[in-house]
């Protein structure tokens, strides 16, 4: 498989390319990746596609990665860097975990869906937690589109959560004197 | 053949392409090392039928690899249907003379191979034992090639069986193997044939 490794070396050149592109997008949001932190995200991109035993063809994930997150309120200038490597690392442990049955898209709205409104940004609950509970939905046979379509989670979910309903009925009920 | 594995990237890329529906950038290395067998399958095989016309593969005025992919591919999925075609021709006059190991292998093993074979992605594969053994063995080969070899020698083991009325087959392979049904796992004109030879010696 080392032959493998080819692929990633052909085309790093590219992918630092357009990372850099992508500081055009994420200046809005106040972040941005030196040349060298795009070269260690890089690495560390490599290092995960070999820990997880997998091999990336054509562009890669990771102009996708900062194209999803960098909108969230959670992913921040400070370890910007550090947010990334974190997140495209779950990525591919997560492609293993649920074997493959979930497409690129769909894994990145998940976790971006999860991360903003479960997580609030804690990413270790998002791992630990959400994309587990994904992965073992889906081996234990449940609908995949189901799940990572917006508001799939609670049905996985083991928690009771929020409840906006609850919420505005006792707001009511106190303003009314009850 | 060897190829270098620079030229089969970008062949083998798109193929993943095409496994994933470019849904997904990434896959596992089992899956990467089965397209890259399948690859190298169909390139192989466009080069046994090239060997003759001496075709260069690489350099300027080479054949490009990927053309050759796509010649192979289509004579693979040819030869699935040469395979497919010579199983119906077997089936129209099949005796399995109750050996239960030969029936199984031809009327579910073979069957379960057509159903099973993927041509595009592991054409490598032939995902069957070959529990009923050929006369001289089974052939170093995979995928469809094995399976069309391993056809066309029943065929031709049939059309010698056939020489010899059904009964006297019979009565071989009962004296090889008394529960012969049951227990015979030996290649059947084998069998026939040594015992045609025994009995001829023993003047019966």
């Amino acid at each position: 498989m080392e032959n493998f490794a080819l692929i990633q070396k052909q085309k790093e050149q590219k992918e630092a390319l357009a990372l850099a592109k992508e500081n055009d997008v994420t200046a809005h949001f106040g972040l941005a990746l030196s040349e060298e932190e795009a070269k260690q995200l890089m690495v560390r991109r490599d290092e995960s596609l070999k820990r997880y035993r997998r091999v990336e063809f054509g562009e890669g994930i990771l102009k996708k990665l900062v194209d999803v997150f960098c909108d969230s309120p959670y992913v921040t200038a400070d370890g910007y860097l550090d947010t990334l490597t974190e997140l495209q690392d779950m990525f591919y442990e997560y492609k293993n975990e649920t074997r493959d049955k979930v497409t690129d898209d769909e894994l990145f709205s998940f976790m971006r869906e999860q991360l903003d409104n479960v997580c609030f940004g804690d990413l270790d609950y998002l791992e630990n937690t959400c994309l587990m509970r994904l992965a073992a939905a889906i081996r234990t046979g449940m609908e995949v589109e189901k799940i990572v379509a917006p508001g799939g989670y609670k049905l996985i979910d083991e928690e009771s959560r929020w409840s906006q309903e609850l919420f505005e009925k006792a707001l009511a009920d106190q303003f009314e004197g009850r | 053949m060897e190829y270098a594995i620079e030229e089969l990237l970008p062949i083998v890329a798109w193929l993943s392409n095409k496994y994933t529906s470019k849904e997904s950038s990434s896959i596992p290395y089992e899956t990467a090392q089965m397209l890259l067998g399948a690859v190298t399958y169909c390139l192989d095989e466009a080069m046994k039928e090239n060997v003759s016309s001496t075709l260069v593969v690489q350099g300027e005025n080479g054949v490009p690899l990927e053309k050759l992919y796509h010649r192979g591919y289509a004579l693979v999925v040819e030869k699935m249907k040469r395979a497919k075609s010579i199983y119906d021709e077997i089936c129209l006059e099949f005796e399995d003379y109750g050996v239960h190991n030969y029936r199984d292998t031809l009327r579910k093993g073979i069957p379960a191979f057509f159903v099973k074979y993927n041509p595009l992605y592991c054409p490598q594969e032939h995902f069957l034992t070959m529990d009923y053994p050929l006369r001289y063995g089974l052939p170093k080969e995979c995928g469809v090639d094995l399976i069309y070899t391993y056809l066309q020698e029943i065929r031709k083991e049939q059309k010698w069986l056939s020489v010899y009325p059904r009964e006297r087959v019979i009565a071989c392979l009962e004296e090889t193997c008394g529960e012969y049904e049951e227990l015979f796992l030996d290649n059947i004109y084998d069998a026939v044939e040594r015992m045609e030879d025994r009995w001829e010696k023993e003047g019966r």
